[in-house]
């Protein structure tokens, strides 16, 4: 039997090389494509998965909604939060903190320096809380000491050419040259891909050196320091159990915040739904990832597989009439209509099997690309990961007999004497099949390319929208901004402007909070900005009322102005732009019953800004002061780029902060901000493509058989009269009519679907119709195109020819 | 109206070469009724299809209403086919997906007629042939010379100069045969030349001229009832 089975099958396969050829590729592509995007949607869901226990591993996560503002989430807390939430310790097994820094590093004296990238102060108990996998060491005791660090092995590499370099000297070199001794006390392996954690360097938050030791010693609890406060649960705790707890402690600052109409909250966030999470505000937050998108991106595999199903479904009851006469041998033979079914089945799974393998080979040979192309790292070792053939067994089973099951119905019920009676005519497949197929196809098509074309375009706006993008190139590094380097850097040929202010200030990340309080005593919680004089020039953020801060007004007086936009003035009580300019505003770094402030002016409002397209712009304040970690950003034009990057290089061996200048472009940076979107989209536009060569394949051979099947009538046509262009406009519509219907359906839908997406920007672009009809338009070109060469060739072809077919 | 003068064709298939036609002369006259006999394999089909300009001769010259098309393109043979030629096959070649009313709709539907000029003229062309009553059903849901009346139908819908039936009555009994016959002659009657390849002695008495195929050469022509 088997051995039937496989020489019929090839058997067949010669038969019609190209026929073969087509469904064996059109499958083997779409299950490659449904392998990746099931390696992709895997790795999505597979985040925080490495750390034992991470079910019950919570990160605390802050939100603050302003008067007429949405609300903002942030997993910056307040130093004090762990201390509170440790103090009430019924569910707490530990508590530690993160403080998110990027100083300058060198391998002990005489090394060169280098800016450390994952670089956190932590509480001893980090370990305890985040059961890393150590490599070398004691994690447990490894932060007890003051001055001590633990080292990720790919940093210990990088930095000590070693794996284990314990009892090794790491020196954070200061702005200012001086230099703090930390020991390597440890090792742990490097975190995998698939956490939002980045931990490099973990140096202990205890000792006087340690950001986290100063924040303790404040009288004041801070709330603007980028620390970050993770907690580990009891087993069995739920994120609602530590609710309670955390309400407890945030109800104070909530009485004191509702005081300027701002709600904050707070809850605990499990880590494993922070990649699924809300838009990250904090300065070194990213947005959420879409699940939505990760189960889309799923849906577009299973419906690629769907497409080389019904592809395949199409072509072989497309086919089925040339085995009629095989068929009613095989039956006049004494085959039953059982062995028949198992035989055409059989068929099936053989073909699929091959198209399997030839996609597990397509798969090893392009993931490296695809990886490189999206920034991911899917593995795919069968070797490594035998229990993978059990899913690939599953796939091949489920589309083997998907598609093998309804061919094998129509041959296996097949009457010999049909066929055995002459001529063709008994065993023509139902022309729907066909049909539902291009329509299968074509709908997987269009949609795909509007899912694509949109999310092209919304990242495409949302870089595009970015303070100062239209303007030239802009080169970022971050350095002192005390320091001689930004007016080097202005005085360099080919340098448009440059200006230094606080990291997020370019793209309007607020630095954090601070209390506002404005002339009837009102208080507000406006983000603020620090900023030197020539910000605006750079942004191009022009006043809307007064002025804003310009070169040559550096001085004490201008230190007391501020600048404020649209929302902030709306906020604090000014009828207009103008009604805000002269009018005072006292500002306090604390939060508390009644903070020690300063008194600042109102010199000028400007237009909002968001931070992203992701949300509105919030109140934000800008104030001339430039930050010693700061951001140092350079216009240039296209042209001068290169030397202006030499240039920097230059100046920053003199005035730099010890380590190496790392420039980077303000658009890359922007780029990186929407990266898991960007992702998203090259995963739908590569699912797109591979749509395309399915259904022109698809589209390909059923026109084919189609023309094939239809000899007949083409030559009566044509002896009645036809031209050759009618046969050519009859032969096209019959599936240019599906191709248009399916793209409306297909175009209908994702339009619905994605413009449900575009509703989480803030500001967005809309789904541009003359796009959707491009793609109509498009889509059935294309469909023509495929098409052509059949057609026209069937309709040029002499009339007798196709009369004697018969 | 119809005149072929010294035409050949031969077909080569990969070893050896046929001559299906060598050398053939004939006219045919306005409302002329002639009958092509010979055995199987003879030609009668190949000239039938070069009358009909559904295929073209190697060599020779053919005139269709006194115009010469020997050259013609493939354009102007689907105008000149479209605007004079009617046909009718022995497997009677009936579009399987077409009911009887859009088959015989498709000797109009390429001349440009109007619907409503089509719907009274394919009505009239059924109520000739007497298959009105049938006008819905699918060519599979017909008897074989129920179809060949549809396909006698569909070839007079237009009132061809010309009518090329290549054994019509070939796959019918005596009696679907004779009724078709009966269709040709009415046609005759009405003014048509027509062109039927026979094995019927009796039908092609019937006819008003005989000519004999052999092996590709005309080898005799009978005038009848003259
Ligand atoms: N397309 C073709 N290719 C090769 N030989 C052909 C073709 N059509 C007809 N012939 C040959 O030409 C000869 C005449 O055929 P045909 O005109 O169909 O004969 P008839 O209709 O008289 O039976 C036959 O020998 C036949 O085999
Ligand atoms: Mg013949």
């Amino acid at each position: 039997m088997l051995r039937n089975i496989v020489a019929s099958a090839f058997g067949n396969l010669a038969l019609g090389r190209l026929y073969a050829a087509v469904t064996l590729i059109g499958l083997a592509l779409a299950l490659a494509a449904a392998i990746l995007t099931a390696l992709f949607v895997r790795q999505q869901y597979a985040y925080e998965a490495f750390i034992p226990g991470h079910e019950r591993i919570f990160r605390m996560t802050g939100t603050v909604a302003q008067p007429g503002q949405p609300e903002r989430v942030s997993a910056v807390t307040p130093s004090v939060l762990a201390a509170a939430l440790a103090a009430r310790g019924e569910r707490i097994e530990a508590v530690a903190r993160l403080y998110q820094d990027d100083p300058v590093v060198r391998a002990g004296a005489g090394q060169a320096p280098a800016r450390a990238e994952g670089f956190v102060w932590a509480d001893p108990a980090i370990f305890r809380v985040l059961p890393l996998a150590p490599a070398a060491g004691d994690l447990v005791s490894a932060l007890a000491e003051p001055g001590t660090v633990v080292l990720a092995r790919s940093a210990a590499r990088r930095l000590f050419g070693r794996d284990a370099p314990l009892g090794a000297a790491l020196d954070i070199v200061s702005p200012a040259g001086a230099t703090e001794r930390l020991r390597v006390t440890a090792v742990i392996a490097d975190l995998p891909p698939e956490t939002h954690l980045d931990l490099q360097f973990i140096a202990s938050g205890r000792g006087a050196g340690s950001p986290l030791a100063r924040a303790d010693a404040s009288p004041v609890p801070t709330i603007n320091l980028p620390i970050l406060t993770y907690v580990r649960a009891a087993p069995g705790t739920r994120a609602a159990d530590l609710q309670g707890p955390l309400d407890d402690i945030i109800r104070p600052f909530q009485a004191m915040a509702a005081a300027s109409g701002t709600k904050v909250g707070g809850y605990a966030m499990p880590i494993a739904d922070i990649h699924f999470g809300p838009p990250d505000d904090s300065p070194h937050g990213k947005p959420g990832v879409d699940p939505a998108i990760v189960v889309a991106i799923g849906i577009v595999g299973l419906l690629i597989l769907a497409m080389a199903s019904t592809s395949y479904i199409a072509l072989m009851t497309a086919r089925a009439g040339r085995r009629g006469v095989e068929v009613a041998v095989r039956k006049a033979c004494g085959a039953g209509r059982r062995q028949l079914l198992a035989q055409f089945l059989g068929e099936t799974l053989l073909v699929t099997l091959i198209a399997l393998v030839l996609a597990m080979g397509v798969v090893e040979l392009v993931l490296p690309a695809v990886n490189g192309l999206l920034g991911l790292s899917l593995s795919f070792d069968l070797t490594r990961e035998p229990a993978l053939l059990l899913p690939l067994l599953a796939v091949w089973l489920a589309v083997g007999l998907a598609s093998g099951f309804y061919p094998a119905f129509i041959l296996s019920s097949f009457r010999p004497s049909a066929a055995l009676g002459g001529g063709t005519a008994g065993l023509a497949a139902p022309v729907w099949i066909g049909r539902a197929m291009v329509i299968v196809q074509f709908a997987t098509l269009a949609a795909l390319l509007v899912a694509a074309a949109t999310i092209y375009r919304q990242t495409d706006f949302a870089i595009g929208s970015a303070l100062g993008a239209g303007r030239g190139p802009v080169l970022t590094v971050a350095t002192n901004c005390r320091t001689g380097l930004p007016q080097a850097m202005r005085e360099l040929p080919g340098v448009r402007s440059a200006s230094c202010s606080a990291a997020g200030a370019f793209n309007l990340a607020p630095q954090g909070a601070v209390t506002a309080i404005n002339r009837d005593g009102r208080r507000f919680t406006p983000g603020f900005v620090d900023v030197d004089s020539h910000f605006f020039a750079l942004t191009g953020l022009k006043p809307l009322a007064g002025r804003v801060f310009s070169p040559g007004r550096d001085g004490e007086a201008a230190r007391r102005e501020l600048v404020v936009n649209r929302t902030a003035a709306r906020h604090f009580g000014f009828a207009s732009p103008a009604a805000a300019i002269g009018q005072p505003l006292a500002i306090s770094l604390q939060v508390g019953p009644n903070p020690p402030t300063t008194p600042y002016t109102i010199v000028g409002v400007v237009p909002d800004a968001a931070a992203s397209v992701i949300e509105p712009a919030g109140e934000l304040i800008y104030n001339v002061a430039p930050p010693e970690r700061g951001t140092l950003a350079i216009e240039t034009s296209p042209a001068a780029l290169a030397n202006v990057r030499r240039g920097l290089d230059r100046l920053w061996a003199a005035m730099g902060d010890g380590g190496p200048a790392k420039p980077r472009l303000l658009a890359q940076i922007e780029a990186e901000r929407y990266r898991a979107t960007i992702v998203q989209g090259r995963v739908i536009g590569g699912s797109a493509f591979v749509a395309l060569v399915i259904a022109a394949m698809g589209l390909f051979a059923l026109s084919a058989f189609t023309v094939d099947r239809r000899t007949k009538e083409i030559g009566i046509r044509r002896a009645m009269g036809a031209s050759p262009g009618a046969i050519v406009r009859l032969l096209l519509w019959q599936f240019l009519l599906p191709v248009i219907a399916a793209s409306a359906i297909g175009i209908g839908l994702s339009y619905a679907v994605m413009a449900h997406w575009l509703q989480q920007f803030a500001s967005r672009v809309d789904v541009n119709i003359w796009i959707l009809i491009a793609i109509a338009a498009g889509t059935a070109a294309f469909a023509t195109i495929v098409m052509s060469a059949q057609i026209a060739a069937a309709a040029r072809g002499r009339p007798v020819d196709a009369l004697r077919y018969e | 109206m119809l005149r072929v003068e010294n035409i050949s064709k031969s077909y080569a298939t990969s070893d050896v070469r046929t001559h299906a036609l060598s050398d053939v002369s004939l006219a045919i006259g306005e409302g002329e009724f002639v009958a092509i006999m010979g055995p199987s394999g003879c030609g009668k089909s190949t000239l039938l299809n070069i009358l009909g300009l559904l295929d073209r001769a190697d060599g020779g010259r053919i005139e269709l209403l006194g115009e010469d098309v020997s050259g013609a393109s493939e354009r102007d043979l689907t105008r000149l086919r479209r605007a004079a030629i009617g046909f009718v096959f022995q497997s009677f070649n009936l579009v399987d997906e077409l009911t009887v009313t859009q088959n015989v709709e498709l000797g109009l539907l390429y001349r440009g007629a109007g619907a409503s000029e089509r719907r009274e003229r394919v009505e009239a062309a059924l109520d000739r042939v007497g298959m009105r009553h049938r006008a819905r059903h699918l060519p599979k849901q017909l008897s074989g010379g129920q179809q060949q009346r549809v396909a006698i139908a569909r070839a007079i819908v237009s009132d061809p100069q010309l009518i090329l039936a290549d054994e019509p009555t070939g796959n019918l009994d005596t009696v679907n045969g004779e009724a078709v016959m009966d269709l040709l002659q009415q046609a005759v009657a009405r003014g048509t030349s027509v062109v039927m390849v026979t094995h019927s002695l009796a039908q092609a008495d019937r006819a008003d001229r005989k000519i004999q195929l052999l092996d590709g050469r005309v080898v005799s022509q009978t005038r009848l009832g003259a």
